[in-house]
C-alpha cells in the first residue's frame, strides 16, 4: 500500500516542502529511502524500525520503499523519522485514517520510539504561516519556537505511540500558542550594563557612535584595560530589535539548533564572540550541507573578535565582502545558499605583540619589525572596513576607584535610538538604513558642511596626510555625531571629533 | 608461545561434517514442524546454490539457513551466516520467487543454529525469524 505524508526540510533558512511517500510490497524483505537523502536519513531506516517495533507496533516484513520527493532537491537531517514512521504505520493499515493529510509532520525518533527536537522548526512553521495547510506536528522540544507563529498550528509530538493515538483520534492533542509579544518582552532583558564600567568615557562615546551610526569598530588597548567588557555591553545600547529582526535572528539561530530550548525567541541582540582559531568556513558558514556560520549568527547583532591579529589571515579576508552586501552566499556541490549577515563588527587588538606598545607606565619590549609585522596582519580594506578607531588606555589607580556614578546603558540607548531615528527618516527612500553604509556618492548629498568644518577638514588633509579613505571615514561619523546632536550639517567640533576616532590609523599603520 | 594439545573427542572423528548437517538438518525440520512450519523443500537447489530448506508459515514463504555445531569454540552457529552468505541467500530466495512465480507474496529468511556437543546428548536448537533484509541503499 501507498501513503504519502507532508513534511518539511529547510535548506538555508527557508523551509520547503517534502513528501514523504512510502510503498509497502510483498517480496525479498527490503528497506529503502531514496530522494536525495544523506547519511543521518539512510541511518534513519534502524531508528524506524527499532522506534514502530517499541511503540508496540508490528514492522512490516515485507519491501519498504521510500521516496522523499521533490526528489532533486538534497536532504539533511533526522527530521524524517517521526514521518516516515507515521507512512509506514498508514501504509501497514495500523493507522486508518485519513487525518494525517492535514499536517506537515517533523521529527526525529529515539529508539523508544521518543520524538527528539530537530533543527529548524521555526523556519518551519514560518514558511507554511501563509500555507492552506498549516498545522504542524512538531517535536515536544521545538514547540516553544514553532508555536510563537501567530498563523501556524504547531502541535507537540512526545512520543510515536501518541502521534499515532492522535492521528487515530484516540487522543487529543492541543496546539499550543505563545504570545510572542510577551515572550518577546521576557527574553529582552539584559544583565549587562555600561555602568559596570569604571572610566573609558572617551570609549564608551565612541560606542555610542558606533551604535548610533552602525559603524564598525576597532579597540586598541593593552592587556586589561577593559577591551572584551565595553565590547560585551555595546548590545546593551543598540536600539532594541523588533519583532521581525528578532524572528530573522532567531530563524538562523533555529536552523543551527541554537536556540535556547525554553526561550524559543531571541530577543536581544546577539554577540558573538569566536575563539581566534576559528577557521574561514565556521566564521561566514560552510560544509557540504551548508551551515550558518558566526557572521549569521551575529545577525542584528554584533560580532566581536577579540586579539584580531591573532585570527588567520584568510578569516580575515573572508568578511570583506559579507561586510559590504550584509549577506553572505555559500556556494557548494550540495548548493547555493545565502544567509543574511547584518552585524556590527567589533574588533579588539593589542597595539604590539607584547601588548604594551601604548602603555605610559610598562615598557614595550617588542622591536619595531615585531610590532610592524603584528599590525600588518590586519589588511587595509579590512581596517577600511572599521569606520571607527579607539584607543583604549590603561586605567590609574584614581579612576579605579573613583565612586562616581556613571551613565547606564538605558540612558545611552535613549540617545543611540532618537539619532537611528533621524537617520531612518533621512534615508527611508534609500536601500539602506545608517551612515555606515553611505557611499560617496550620497556623502556629497548628506553630509553638507558648514564653513568652519570645510576649514577644518582642508586642514586636517593637509596636515595630518589624511588619505581618501580617511576623509570619506571621516565624514560618515561625522554625519553621526551631528545626528546624536541633532543637527542638520557637520560642523566643525563633529568633523574634530570624527578625526579623533580616525588617529591610530596613523599612529600605527605608516 | 605453548601449544596445547587435546585428546580429539571420538564423536568428533567419527562425525564428519556431511552428517553433522544430514543431522542437524533432521533436528531442525521436526522442529520446524512443531513449531507450524509447513516444509516445502529440503536442500532446493538452483545454479546459485543450495537452500537448505523452504517453509510455508502462515502466509509467509520462508528460507531457512541451518547452522549446526559441535562446539561453541568458534562461537554460535548463527555467527556463522555472514555478509556473503546472507547475500547470496537473497540471492536464492529471490531466484526461488522467480522460478514459482511467487514475486508477489511475503517471504522471509530465518536461522536455525543448532549446537550439539555430541550425539544422543542433549543440543540446543534456535530459531531466529526474519534474520536479515536484503539490504539496498
Amino acid at each position: 500500500m501507498l501513503a504519502k505524508i507532508n513534511s518539511a526540510c529547510v535548506p538555508g533558512i527557508d523551509a520547503c516542502r517534502v513528501t514523504v511517500e512510502v510503498d509497502i510490497a510483498n517480496g525479498m524483505p527490503s528497506f529503502s529511502i531514496v530522494g536525495l537523502p544523506d547519511t543521518a536519513i539512510k541511518e534513519s531506516r534502524d531508528r524506524i524500525r527499532s522506534a514502530i517495533k517499541n511503540s508496540g507496533f508490528d514492522f512490516p516484513t515485507k519491501r519498504i520503499t521510500v521516496n522523499l520527493a521533490p526528489a532533486d532537491v538534497k536532504k539533511e537531517g533526522a527530521g524524517f523519522d517521526l514521518p516516515i514512521a507515521v507512512a509506514i504505520l498508514v501504509a501497514t493499515n495500523t493507522l486508518q485514517t485519513e487525518k494525517y493529510k492535514d499536517y506537515i509532520i517533523c521529527g526525529e525518533l529515539s529508539l523508544n520510539g521518543e520524538v527528539k527536537p530537530i533543527k529548524g522548526a521555526l523556519p518551519i512553521a514560518l514558511s507554511f504561516s501563509k500555507a492552506r495547510r498549516n498545522k504542524i506536528l512538531i517535536p515536544f522540544d521545538n514547540i516553544q519556537e514553532a508555536a510563537i507563529v501567530k498563523e501556524t498550528d504547531a502541535y507537540p509530538a512526545a512520543n510515536l505511540k501518541e502521534v499515532a493515538d492522535f492521528l487515530n483520534g484516540q487522543v487529543e492533542i492541543k496546539p499550543k500558542k505563545i504570545d510572542a509579544a510577551r515572550l518577546f518582552k521576557k527574553n529582552s532583558r539584559c544583565r549587562l550594563d555600561f555602568s559596570d564600567v569604571k572610566g573609558q568615557d572617551h570609549v564608551k562615546r565612541g560606542l555610542e557612535i558606533a551604535a548610533a551610526g552602525s559603524h564598525n569598530v576597532l579597540l586598541i588597548g593593552p592587556p586589561g584595560s577593559g577591551k572584551s567588557m565595553l565590547a560585551k555591553r555595546l548590545p546593551t545600547i543598540l536600539s532594541d530589535m523588533n519583532i521581525e529582526e528578532s524572528l530573522e535572528t532567531s530563524k538562523i539561530h533555529s536552523v543551527a539548533g541554537l536556540l535556547p530550548p525554553k526561550k524559543g525567541l531571541i530577543a536581544a541582540r546577539p554577540f558573538r564572540s569566536p575563539h581566534h582559531t576559528i577557521s574561514d568556513c565556521a566564521l561566514t558558514g560552510g560544509g557540504t550541507y551548508p551551515n550558518p556560520g558566526e557572521i549569521s549568527l551575529a545577525h542584528n547583532g554584533v560580532l566581536f573578535l577579540d586579539e584580531l591579529p591573532e585570527f588567520k589571515r584568510n578569516v580575515l579576508e573572508v568578511m570583506r565582502q559579507p561586510l559590504e552586501d550584509q549577506t553572505i552566499t555559500i556556494s557548494r556541490v550540495a548548493g547555493t545558499l545565502t544567509y543574511p549577515a547584518r552585524f556590527m563588527l567589533v574588533a579588539a587588538m593589542n597595539p604590539c605583540p607584547c601588548g604594551f606598545f601604548t602603555d605610559p607606565k610598562k615598557e614595550c619590549r617588542c622591536t619595531p619589525a615585531q610590532i610592524q609585522k603584528y599590525l600588518s596582519k590586519i589588511s587595509g580594506p579590512l581596517l577600511d572596513r572599521l569606520d571607527i578607531h579607539l584607543e583604549v588606555p590603561r586605567l590609574n589607580y584614581e579612576q579605579l576607584t573613583k565612586r562616581t556614578e556613571t551613565e547606564t546603558s538605558s540612558q545611552i540607548k535613549e540617545r543611540v535610538d532618537r539619532a537611528r531615528g533621524i537617520q531612518r527618516q533621512r534615508y527611508r527612500k534609500e536601500g539602506f538604513l545608517f551612515n555606515a553604509f553611505l557611499e560617496s556618492k550620497e556623502l556629497e548629498r548628506y553630509c553638507q558642511l558648514g564653513t568652519e568644518g570645510q576649514e577644518l577638514l582642508k586642514m586636517a588633509i593637509l596636515e595630518l596626510g589624511l588619505s581618501a579613505r580617511a576623509y570619506d571615514k571621516v565624514l560618515k561619523v561625522a554625519r553621526t555625531i551631528a545626528d546624536l546632536d541633532a543637527k542638520g550639517t557637520l560642523e566643525a567640533c563633529h568633523i574634530s571629533e570624527a578625526i579623533g576616532y580616525r588617529s591610530l590609523d596613523r599612529n600605527l599603520w605608516v | 608461545m605453548v601449544l596445547q594439545y587435546r585428546v580429539p573427542d571420538l564423536n568428533q572423528i567419527f562425525m564428519d561434517n556431511k552428517t553433522l548437517g544430514k543431522t542437524g538438518e533432521d533436528l531442525a525440520v521436526r522442529f520446524l514442524k512443531r513449531k507450524g512450519y509447513t516444509i516445502i523443500y529440503r536442500n532446493w537447489r538452483c545454479l546459485l546454490g543450495e537452500i537448505d530448506i523452504v517453509a510455508r508459515e502462515k502466509d509467509f514463504i520462508v528460507f531457512i539457513e541451518i547452522k549446526a555445531r559441535r562446539s561453541l569454540s568458534f562461537g554460535p552457529g548463527y555467527l556463522a551466516v555472514n555478509h556473503r552468505k546472507q547475500s547470496k541467500l537473497i540471492k536464492l530466495g529471490q531466484a526461488y520467487l522467480k522460478r514459482y512465480g511467487l514475486t508477489e507474496s511475503p517471504c522471509r529468511i530465518d536461522v536455525v543454529s543448532i549446537d550439539m556437543p555430541e550425539s544422543g546428548a542433549d543440543f540446543e536448537i534456535e530459531l531466529i525469524k526474519d534474520a536479515f533484509w536484503e539490504n539496498r541503499t
